[in-house]
């Protein structure tokens, strides 16, 4: 079991997301990094989706009340365990008793705790997630707190484990660093079009900086006034994460994990899975722009992201075999 | 059934527009697309959602190309006819009206123009449709009010309106189930749970369901239930 001594500032259970329930108003939720989950979960031998803490802008504190297997991925941070520093996107050994403490993220913003098995949280509507809006999911529906003691689920039983990992020199994109402003790819939607070519070549060339006020349901962009040829007023219908969407002050919002399951603003877009990840990453502040694709160019993207994993758990298997 | 337009939201969605003027006609289409499209079963579609005019339908990029899922919903709709799959089901739903409920009955009445008796008759005695759920899981927007029974969000919403909360806006009407921001006028108190995530069938109601809200007393708010009218 892993207790919380520690939140920082916004942790919560997540994995891989609920699939099935947005005809009932329920969202998708999920690992804001989809490919640090993933990563996170091979390094210790666990299937993809199962659920982990996420935490926010580091700064956290988590002490083992069992022996467990973790590995810490996501952004950059400076990890201790008892006061001995620990590489991320390694797997390790946690002892009953140790303490892992986290600094706050040198770049990037979330960070994943992934532990062998898995955090065991009652299965709901399909997923571990934790849904804020419903009050469900994940350790009572809540953000956890100082004090939460979270059940993990079986493991293989393996011998004593060394600390083996992954290198920045394989994995330079696990290990870059999110400072400079990233180029987003997005499939353009159907309002695309209400744009002239004007409004089209401002969205693409403008550094857009993510607002203060945004969230797991959405990041507001702050930049240069957007304006449609005519302002249309649209029924509300079906949107996801990753959604691009214009509302009447011109200032993009981009949806996220927790993303409402309807929405009525004109749709400029929708940022490719594989570039969600990347999103969740640039912290408050910082900026990101976009460069519009097709949809066999995001295919193929997420391909690529999903070899990245895959391989990473062959090397890892591969490891852990001959530890 | 006449398709208006199918957009795509990305390598992700489509949404196919069935009609462009809310109301029972539209609701009847969007219901029996959303069921055609569901008895497909096919595995690259995860999910169809129903909306006031629309259906999205969900998928896999990688199972299925976005051409061949438009065919292949252009193909299923095309012999449907709008009454298919009958009416919704016809949901009894338990409302108290009395004013300690009904914050903004006073407000609603002045604005329209009308007695609060007037207001809540209206609501009483329309048999709403369910247009969508959303906005918060479970939320069910029913339309449409009688008309000259509609009435534009207060200007300045809510930061809590109480769980239970039966409001109007717009000439629609919803329930919040759960405590939340809102801008609705509130006129009442639905005692019921409208959405239980422990259930296999979480929410209440879904999109196509009819609704006619049925007048109790404060003292029976503990034991009021919804119920299945059948005609």
């Amino acid at each position: 079991m892993i207790r919380i001594l520690k939140p920082g500032f916004y942790a919560s259970v997540q994995d891989a997301g609920r699939v099935g329930y947005l005809s009932d108003g329920v969202g998708r939720c999920g690992a804001m990094d989809a490919l640090a989950l993933k990563v996170g979960n091979a390094a210790v031998g666990n299937p993809d989706t199962a659920a982990a803490l996420e935490f926010t802008f580091g700064g956290f504190e988590v002490e083992a009340t069992r022996d467990i297997e973790i590995c810490i991925g996501g952004a950059p941070i400076q990890a201790k365990i008892d006061g001995k520093p620990i590489h991320r996107w390694w797997a390790q050994t946690f002892h009953k008793g140790q303490r892992l403490s986290v600094g706050p993220c040198a770049s990037g913003m979330r960070s994943y705790l992934c532990v062998a098995g898995g955090i065991d949280v009652p299965t709901v509507l399909g997923s571990k997630s934790t849904d804020l809006k419903g009050g469900f999911g994940g350790l009572s529906g809540r953000l956890l707190k100082a004090g939460d003691v979270l059940d993990v689920g079986p493991a293989r039983k393996g011998r004593e484990m060394r600390p083996k990992g992954l290198s920045p020199r394989e994995f330079p994109d696990l290990f870059r660093d999110f400072t400079a402003c990233p180029t987003l790819l997005f499939i353009p939607a159907r309002e695309w079009e209400d744009l002239d070519a004007a409004n089209q070549r401002k969205f693409l060339d403008e550094e857009w900086v993510i607002s203060p006020d945004s969230n797991r349901v959405g990041y507001r962009l702050n930049g240069v006034q957007i304006s449609p040829k005519v302002h249309k007023e649209m029924l509300s219908h079906g949107i996801l994460p990753g959604t691009i969407q214009l509302p009447p002050s011109g200032q993009p919002v981009v949806q996220m994990k927790d993303a409402n399951t309807a929405g009525g603003y004109p749709k400029l877009g929708k940022v490719i899975e594989a570039d969600m990840s990347v999103l969740a990453q640039v912290p408050i502040g910082k900026s990101i722009r976009f460069a519009p694709c097709s949809i066999d160019e995001a295919k193929i993207a997420l391909r690529t992201q999903n070899a990245h994993s895959d391989r990473v758990r062959k090397i890892m298997n591969g490891l852990r075999n001959i530890a | 059934m006449n398709i208006l337009s199918i957009t795509s939201l990305a390598d992700s969605a489509i949404t196919v527009v069935l009609d462009n003027v809310i109301g029972a006609a539209a609701a009847g289409s969007v219901r029996a697309a959303k069921a055609a499209v569901e008895a497909l079963d096919h595995s690259a579609i995860d999910e169809v959602t129903a909306s006031y005019v629309s259906i999205t339908v969900y998928y896999d990029a990688m199972l299925l190309s976005q051409s061949d899922l438009i065919d292949l919903v252009r193909e299923t709709l095309a012999p449907i006819t709008i009454g298919a799959g009958g009416a919704g089901r016809l949901l009894s739903v338990p409302c108290c009206y009395d004013p300690i409920y009904g914050a903004d009955q006073i407000d609603i009445a002045e604005t329209l123009g009308c007695s609060v008796d007037d207001v809540i008759d209206a609501h009483l005695n329309t048999t709403f449709d369910v247009y969508a759920v959303g906005f918060l899981p479970g939320l069910p927007f029913l339309g449409d009010m009688p008309a000259g029974f509609s009435i534009p969000r207060r200007a300045t919403p809510r930061v809590k309106v109480p769980a239970g909360a039966v409001a109007i806006a717009n000439g629609q009407s919803v329930i919040y189930p759960w405590e939340s921001p809102g801008g609705w006028h509130i006129i009442g108190h639905c005692p019921v749970t409208l959405f239980d995530p422990t259930r296999t069938d979480p929410a209440v109601f879904c999109a196509g369901d009819r609704v006619k809200f049925v007048s109790i007393s404060a003292e029976n708010l503990a034991s009021a239930h919804i119920q299945e009218v059948t005609s």
